[in-house]
């Protein structure tokens, strides 16, 4: 029993090690990663490439290599920076044959960035449903929140009780569109801060998707058509003043698609196998084109397209990988592998267990051994002793060679 | 037969050896007093007998069982008093008698509370806030309402008035010739020693110096005082000395000899002296003698 | 046996009612709180700030069951390395890794015990208040920290009982880096993959006790 709890701080031990060791490392000696941003300019017709490897952090360069000051840069992105470019008087009166008036371009300019994170992230089971048809110029928010279990049910914040009418009137209007209960994603706008409520898209333990809003009062609930085996992943709803779409919908078969308004048909996204628990997505539209970069862990890929989801131009790039610069490369040869309580793609808490790349590591912890081995011998200590001590060092290396005289074996 | 055994004892902290193969027993019924000086490995021979220590080498049994892995059965058969008098000052005089009530079968309160009344401390008072004297008691007390067969009082006199101690000593003595039982016990002062122990072992660095009765070791173990006619004199190694302390020309002889054997001794090696006596010893001086000064 | 929890009882019984009454105080406070803030802003923003905004009604009880822990722990271990009374302990009639094992589980029952009270009150309070889609997500953030607790207690154990003061320095910092898992900023729910794993972890660590025992009675110095 003695040496189970040795064993167990030993396992303890090797845990905190290799959580704090390279947490400390990178810390201390990681270098500061170029992040590569792009964008598509509606003058050159061509991607604009914002920081790289080959320019250094904020340098701006387009794919045929010509390099760009900030005016120049500016200039080229007219969409972006129109306000900056007017209060300077160069903002051109129109752009490809189109009159460029503020109040356009600000209703056409949208940006979407998904991240793995949100896919990965603990989510609420109640939502408030916002009156979408009120009558008034503000939304407000109401005093009850639904869920969407057994059935839908609305439950008064005041007196944390069941709105019984409301919920059957709901359950209802959705039994009748032939929902099939309990839902599976919410996705909508759970604010007052939009410039109008499209409710929710839902879908239910069928996988169906249904968008569900209140109007005076009145459940509005319609079943969107979707391919056989479409298999919804993600959604995430958006507030565009154009109305062009109402939400991203990304697959099970890595499609990424958005839900049109009005008319709930879906578009593709001309982004192709994409990834959404490894990898990012933005989306920057303006009147003219729509850019879509989807990033992986050290390369991106843009692909722009014009007014319709046609494909103009795509553009990739990739950077050296945080294990093919010097600093990930020493790490990785010195330790086995490195253990880490949160992940930068999602929101939970959890042992994220990374194996070190290439098997310079091996080497290491053969030395890690050999080194304990010593240690043991100076210490007159039998070698046969400590054989599983050895073995924590040989599996674990670094981590397991300070365990285990972190906790000395003092067992004949 | 033998209350303890220990066989081949050897230990080391790091490079520093305490001690080699040290043996030596315990017979049942019997006092014995461990005296040593500091460092001498006292306070590990202590320990090892209690089974805080693993000794690098050999083993020491009581009753016959490993004393590094005592059955509760024979725990119970031993009482432990730790240097300094320690115990759970945390508690009350009442609170400490229940606590340990519960895990001896044979419990007796009567020579606790006998002891108990005697001390002026009130009911409620907890044993941190007693005299050193009170607190030594207590333990004692404890002890003597386990009542164990072998007694381990690790340097019982520490901290204690003469009058507690002569106290301590007496009442101990009397309860083991009483009750048959055996007592290893260590101490600073010596001079308490005698009225207590029945036999003797002193420990000097690394080896024993002495394992006997008191009474033969005191009987057997003399000094002389000699003075020398020429202070220069040097006094020749010899099989007959075991210590000898010269100051000027005053000289201790300390031997197992007889003062014949001394004086043929000192003839043949062409020492005059103008002076030779035999000194009566107490307890403490034997000791100093044998394990001289420094 | 019932002499090994009478002591234990009188060293812990202080921090225990200490605790008891903390623990009570901040559990009422934090209700009283949402009491008021509910009825003086509104109930539907109240929810929405904890469903969307992620801001929870319980954040005074974050480092509740970890000072707790290290209260017991302290309370039960310390009285015995002052002038190293766990010796009277081992001498005591009992196998040594027994009556370790005991004062352990009877520290730890008790500190479950004050755990189970306080998360009775808090499921019941917070049923007052709000529905189990905001009770469910808000105890699987507070049950870590309450698992936190107890591996502070165990941990904390094996510090003080350790007799290398060396040891004893890099027990604490392995012993700290552990806890420290157990109360990391995440959102609310965010515990959820990682909490059977930390309940394994706490149950495992109950017994590491032992290992500082052990050394004690080694004469490690």
């Amino acid at each position: 029993m003695v040496k189970i709890s040795r064993y167990i701080l030993i396992l303890i031990g090797i845990l905190v090690a290799a959580v704090a060791i390279p947490k400390l490392y990178w810390t201390i000696f990681e270098k500061v990663p170029v992040t590569t941003t792009i964008f598509y300019s509606c003058t050159l017709n061509d991607f604009l490439i914002l920081g790289s490897e080959k320019t250094g952090p904020g340098g701006r360069i387009d794919p045929k290599g010509n390099k760009y000051n900030t005016a120049e840069y500016e200039k080229n992105m007219p969409l972006m920076f129109f306000r900056q470019l007017m209060t300077d008087g160069k903002m051109p009166d129109s752009i490809n044959g189109v009159k460029m008036e503020p109040s356009y371009i600000n209703r056409s300019n949208s940006f979407f960035k998904y991240t793995p994170k949100k896919l990965m992230a603990p989510v609420p089971t109640l939502y408030p449903l916002i009156e979408s048809q009120s009558g008034r110029v503000a939304l407000t928010m109401p005093e009850d929140y639904f869920r969407i279990a057994g059935r839908m049910e609305f439950i008064v914040a005041k007196t944390n009780k069941t709105d019984e009418e409301k919920s059957v009137l709901f359950t209802k209007a959705l039994t009748e569109k032939g929902f099939v209960f309990p839902a599976g994603i919410i996705a909508g706008m759970p604010t007052t801060k939009k410039t109008k409520d499209e409710g929710y898209f839902v879908t239910d333990s069928q996988g169906s998707l249904f968008h569900i809003k209140m109007k005076k009062s009145q459940p509005y609930v319609a079943k969107i058509e979707t391919p056989e085996n479409f298999g919804i992943e993600y959604i995430e709803c958006v507030d565009l003043k154009t109305s062009e779409y109402y939400c991203f919908l990304i697959t099970k078969s890595n499609g990424v698609y958005v839900v049109m308004d009005e008319v709930y048909d879906l578009q593709r996204f001309p982004v192709e196998n994409f990834d959404p628990y490894t990898q990012s997505l933005k989306i920057n539209c303006d009147i003219f084109n729509k850019c879509a970069t989807v990033i992986g862990d050290n390369w991106l890929k843009a692909t722009a397209m014009d007014d319709s989801y046609n494909v103009i131009k795509t553009y990739e790039e990739s950077w050296t990988g945080k294990y093919d610069r010097a600093d990930g490369k020493i790490l990785a040869s010195l330790i086995p592998f490195q253990i880490s309580l949160s992940s930068p793609d999602t929101e939970f808490v959890s042992f994220y267990f990374f194996k070190s790349p290439g098997y310079f590591w091996i080497i290491s912890n053969l030395l890690m051994t050999c080194l304990a081995a010593f240690i043991i011998i100076r210490k007159d200590r039998k070698l046969k002793d400590n054989i599983i001590d050895l073995l924590f060092t040989a599996i674990t290396g670094v981590y397991g060679c300070i365990a285990i005289f972190i906790f000395p074996n003092r067992f004949k | 037969m033998n209350a303890i055994e220990c066989r081949n004892l050897t230990h080391c902290y790091g490079k520093k050896m305490v001690y080699e193969n040290l043996s030596f027993n315990v017979e049942e019924g019997t006092i014995l007093g461990l005296l040593g000086k500091n460092g001498t490995g006292k306070s590990t021979t202590i320990n090892i007998l209690n089974g805080f220590l693993q000794p690098k080498e050999g083993e020491c049994l009581i009753y016959g069982e490993n004393t590094q892995n005592l059955s509760p059965k024979t725990k119970r058969r031993i009482g432990f008093l730790i240097e300094g008098h320690i115990q759970y000052t945390f508690m009350n005089i009442h609170q400490i008698e229940k606590f340990y009530s519960g895990f001896y079968p044979a419990w007796n309160n009567k020579p606790y509370w006998d002891l108990m009344s005697k001390l002026k401390v009130t009911p409620k008072q907890k044993i941190s806030t007693m005299s050193c004297g009170q607190r030594s008691q207590v333990a004692l007390g404890l002890i003597l309402a386990q009542d164990p067969d072998l007694l381990i009082l690790d340097d019982f006199s520490m901290g204690l008035d003469p009058g507690y101690r002569r106290l301590f000593i007496d009442y101990l003595r009397e309860y083991a010739k009483a009750e048959n039982k055996t007592i290893f016990v260590t101490s600073h002062i010596i001079q308490d020693m005698e009225r207590l122990i029945d036999d003797v072992l002193i420990m000097d660095y690394g080896r024993i110096l002495a394992q006997q009765p008191l009474s033969s070791f005191m009987n057997r173990f003399r000094q002389f005082n000699i003075t020398l006619k020429v202070e220069e004199a040097v006094i020749p190694q010899n099989d007959l000395s075991v210590n000898i302390e010269k100051v000027k020309d005053k000289v201790e002889f300390y031997t197992y000899n007889e003062e014949s054997e001394v004086r043929s001794f000192l003839n043949s090696s062409n020492i005059e002296y103008t002076f030779f006596e035999e000194k009566k010893m107490t307890l403490e001086d034997a000791f100093i003698g044998l394990t001289s000064k420094y | 046996m019932k002499s090994i929890y009478y002591k234990e009882w009188i060293k812990i019984k202080r921090v225990f009612s200490a605790s008891l009454v903390l623990g009570i105080l901040a559990l009422s406070f934090i209700f009283i709180k949402v009491r008021h803030d509910i009825l003086f802003s509104d109930a539907a923003g109240y929810w929405y700030s904890f469903l969307f905004r992620g801001s929870p009604y319980y954040t005074l009880l974050r480092f509740l069951p970890l000072v707790t822990g290290l209260g017991i722990a302290i309370a039960q271990y310390f009285p015995e390395t002052v002038d190293k009374r766990i010796k009277l302990t081992f001498h005591l009639p009992v196998r040594e890794n027994e009556i370790l094992i005991r004062m352990h589980f009877f520290g730890a029952a008790s500190l479950t015990a004050l755990f189970v009270l306080f998360y009775t009150i808090f499921i019941t309070g917070s049923s007052i208040f709000f529905p189990s889609d905001i009770i469910v997500p808000a105890l699987i953030s507070i049950t870590p920290w309450f698992l936190g607790g107890l591996a502070t207690y165990f941990m904390v154990a094996l510090i003080l009982l350790e007799p290398v003061l060396l040891y004893r320095v890099l027990f604490g910092i392995v012993g700290a880096g552990f806890v420290s898992f157990f109360s990391l900023r995440a959102g609310i729910g965010g515990y959820k993959p990682i909490l059977i794993t930390l309940s394994a972890l706490t149950i495992l660590v109950s017994v590491v006790i032992l290992f500082s025992g052990y050394r004690f009675r080694k004469g490690e110095m």
